[in-house]
């Protein structure tokens, strides 16, 4: 049976299976709803349904995971974008200029596109996860070893400067600032603890989700509340306006390239959806002819960000399905359900459990068709929350946040981290740094130094041996490409000053 | 002759990053001893990033210093102060979380929240007490009846078993 056939016969069993569509509708609500409040995300719906899973069939629960991904990856840009407030890492990106687009009054082209291209990029996704999953993932899986994927990571990190910084300078020592807080914890070669002190708190390292409510939310809060002081803060305007045709029109190369990047980066295991959303962001600013609009409120950067998170979601189904290699962590929580069912993903997958193969493939299309509808609905009401005044929403958001820290590891240090994060973040910001930097920084370096030191061991400490192979080779070249062309430009920029001057 | 103002902030700048690298490298020596599988060590990686960190902040400060040196004086954009109530939009979240662990979310939080929105200027009774309520019962309602998240519950005494009653009340 072809994979067409597959996903026909699951869509078949989808809509007249009533358990199936039930388990189907309370994913999507359940995903959105967990997906959008930080800290207590799509991850946490996994872990708590976990054991009931064992209660179901298993193509229903496989199919309800793979539903609640799709959903939850969504979920979090509405807040993101409203409220500064990511509600899971992969929308960390979609806050750069989807919350300035809500401060501008246009929080309805920033939301309409989010939704539009989430299901978008989880269309082509699916479209391409039914096509072509036994292919893919063997190529992937072969051709992506640590070496590439370290130079996939320069890639990412070589644009990551000229983001939402006043100068080159500042957006290279944001970038480093994030490196350097990613280092904190144990190292990935041998666990020896890094700038712990002792605490056996920070072994583990700073945790992403209270740096990131810190650095967007609560910093957020800071700065309208000082704004609030100085009686400069003015009423926000809500434009509920969708984005109009022709502007979808301007940013097709946008999605058509998250896409593809969001797709491979589901791909490849351990790389999934938050990192596609980073390294779409880069590509989007790395091909505009206006980067500097990026971090201020421009629609491609919303647009990269949410077509490549979900593009990577059925892409992350391929290695799990076709080889049993799990992409992240709600896609190894799927190993646990074929593992509680008795049975391991992998090839032989297709040969035993058609079924459940094609009703997985119908769910995910059907559950982003689903985003596009639900998205927009939510487009015309959630917006409307912007109509509250500051002073008002300032210390829920503040609440939520709190929650939203301590909920991940019940820990109140990572509370402290947060507002510590927030004050630091505040002002970095008033000196011209870049909060999207330190996160680019941040998540991109934990795994840039542990794809680093396997692909040293792997290449005998040669350094130069990362030339020798082709897919590297390219991603390096192109990186150092582009580190020298902004620092040309850079120079060229700042002897403008000089040079206007000593003309006068 | 003293130093402009701007060409002060830049020097400034300067040691603070620099000081920042000097900190994390005499600390890389805590964990710089050769480890079994890893040729390089532990505090490679680290080092690598402090010495561009370093090299970064004094490129730009060379940068800034030749652009301050070259541009017009600027009308010299007056440094805002911090004011007192500035303080106190960040002092209260981080009293509140002093108290969190010990007084407990339940009793801790209606008080922050009042508290907060007088800071941030609302003073009319009504709105100050409605909007908390409506926060603290909203956030109860999501948080601990439906989500089951367990909030700290405070560990004075009073406080812990005033929370726990509360939320067995709840849920």
């Amino acid at each position: 049976m072809s994979t067409i056939e597959i996903f026909l016969s699951g869509a078949a069993i989808l809509f007249t299976d009533p358990t199936a569509l039930m388990l189907f509708a309370g994913g999507l609500v359940g995903g959105m709803l967990f997906g959008s409040i930080p800290g207590i995300n799509m991850l946490t719906l996994g872990a708590v349904i976990l054991p009931f899973t064992a209660a179901m069939e298993p193509t229903h629960a496989i199919m309800l995971y793979a539903v609640i991904y799709c959903a939850g990856v969504f979920g979090g840009a509405i807040t993101a974008i409203l409220f500064n407030i990511p509600g899971s890492p992969e929308n960390a990106p979609t806050a750069f200029d989807g919350y300035p687009l809500a401060q501008s009054g246009q929080a309805g082209k920033a939301v309409g596109a989010a939704v539009s291209c989430s299901a978008l990029g989880g269309l082509a996704s699916a479209t391409l996860m039914i096509l072509a999953t036994p292919l893919i993932a063997a190529w992937a899986v072969r051709a992506f070893g640590p070496p590439e994927i370290f130079a996939l990571i320069c890639f990412g990190l070589a644009v990551s400067a000229s983001v939402g910084a006043q100068n080159l300078w500042r957006g290279w020592l944001s970038v480093l600032l994030g490196l350097l807080i990613a280092t904190i914890g144990s190292d990935p070669a041998d666990g020896v603890a890094r700038f712990s002190f002792g605490t056996y708190y920070l072994l583990a390292g700073i945790h992403f989700i209270p740096l990131i409510l810190g650095m967007f939310a609560v910093a957020e809060v800071f700065a309208q509340g000082e704004k609030l002081l100085a009686g400069s803060q003015g009423r926000i305007k809500v434009g509920l306006d969708f984005p109009s045709f022709a502007e979808f029109w301007r940013v097709r190369f946008t999605v058509l390239r998250s896409m593809v990047v969001g797709f491979f980066a589901g791909i490849l295991p351990g790389i999934g959806a938050t990192l596609a959303a980073f390294l779409s962001y880069n590509e989007a600013v790395r091909w505009s002819k206006t980067p500097e609009k990026f971090g201020k409120g421009e629609l491609s950067g919303v647009v990269a960000s949410e077509t490549a998170n979900n593009a990577a979601t059925g892409a992350a189904m391929i290695p799990l399905l076709a080889l049993g290699l799990p992409g992240g962590a709600l896609t190894a929580m799927m190993i646990g359900v074929f593992q509680i069912h008795g049975m391991e993903p992998g090839p032989l997958v297709f040969i035993t459990s058609p079924d459940l193969v094609g009703v997985t493939f119908a769910a995910m299309f059907f559950a982003n068709l689903c985003i596009f509808g639900l998205g927009w609905l939510q487009t015309k009401t959630v917006v409307h929350l912007l109509r509250i005044p500051f002073p008002l929403l300032a210390p829920a958001i503040l609440l939520i946040a709190t929650i939203g820290s301590f909920a991940v590891r019940n820990l109140t240090v990572d509370i402290w981290v947060m507002y510590i994060a927030g004050i630091a973040a505040f002002l970095l910001r008033r000196t011209g740094y870049s909060v999207a930097g330190i996160v680019l920084g941040l998540i991109l370096g934990r795994l840039g130094e542990s794809s680093f030191t396997k692909s040293m061991q792997l290449l005998d400490y040669d350094i130069f041996a990362l030339f020798t192979r082709p897919i590297a080779a390219i991603l390096l070249i192109v990186a150092i490409a582009t580190v020298g062309f902004n620092l040309y430009k850079e120079v060229q920029t700042s002897k403008r000053p000089l040079k206007a001057a000593l003309e006068q | 002759m003293s130093a402009s103002p701007q060409a002060k902030g830049i020097w400034i700048e300067l040691v603070v990053w620099l000081g920042l690298t000097l900190v994390a490298f005499v600390l890389t020596f805590q964990f710089s001893a050769e480890v079994g599988s890893y040729a390089w060590g532990a505090a490679s990686w680290p080092r690598a990033i402090i010495l561009m960190m370093a090299l970064g902040a004094v490129v730009q400060c060379l940068f800034r210093l030749r652009q301050a040196s070259g541009a017009p004086a600027a009308a010299g954009k007056k440094a805002a102060a911090l004011p007192i109530k500035l303080l106190l939009v960040f002092g209260v979240p981080l009293l509140y979380v002093f108290l969190l662990p010990r007084t407990g979310f339940y009793v801790t939080t209606p008080f922050f929240l009042l508290a907060y929105l007088m800071v941030l200027g609302e003073r009319r009774p009504k709105v100050l007490i409605g909007v908390s309520l409506l926060i603290y019962v909203l956030i109860n309602l999501l948080f601990s009846v439906l989500f089951f998240v367990a909030l700290p519950t405070g560990t004075w005494p009073g406080f812990y078993d005033f929370s726990n009653w509360l939320v067995s009340l709840l849920q």
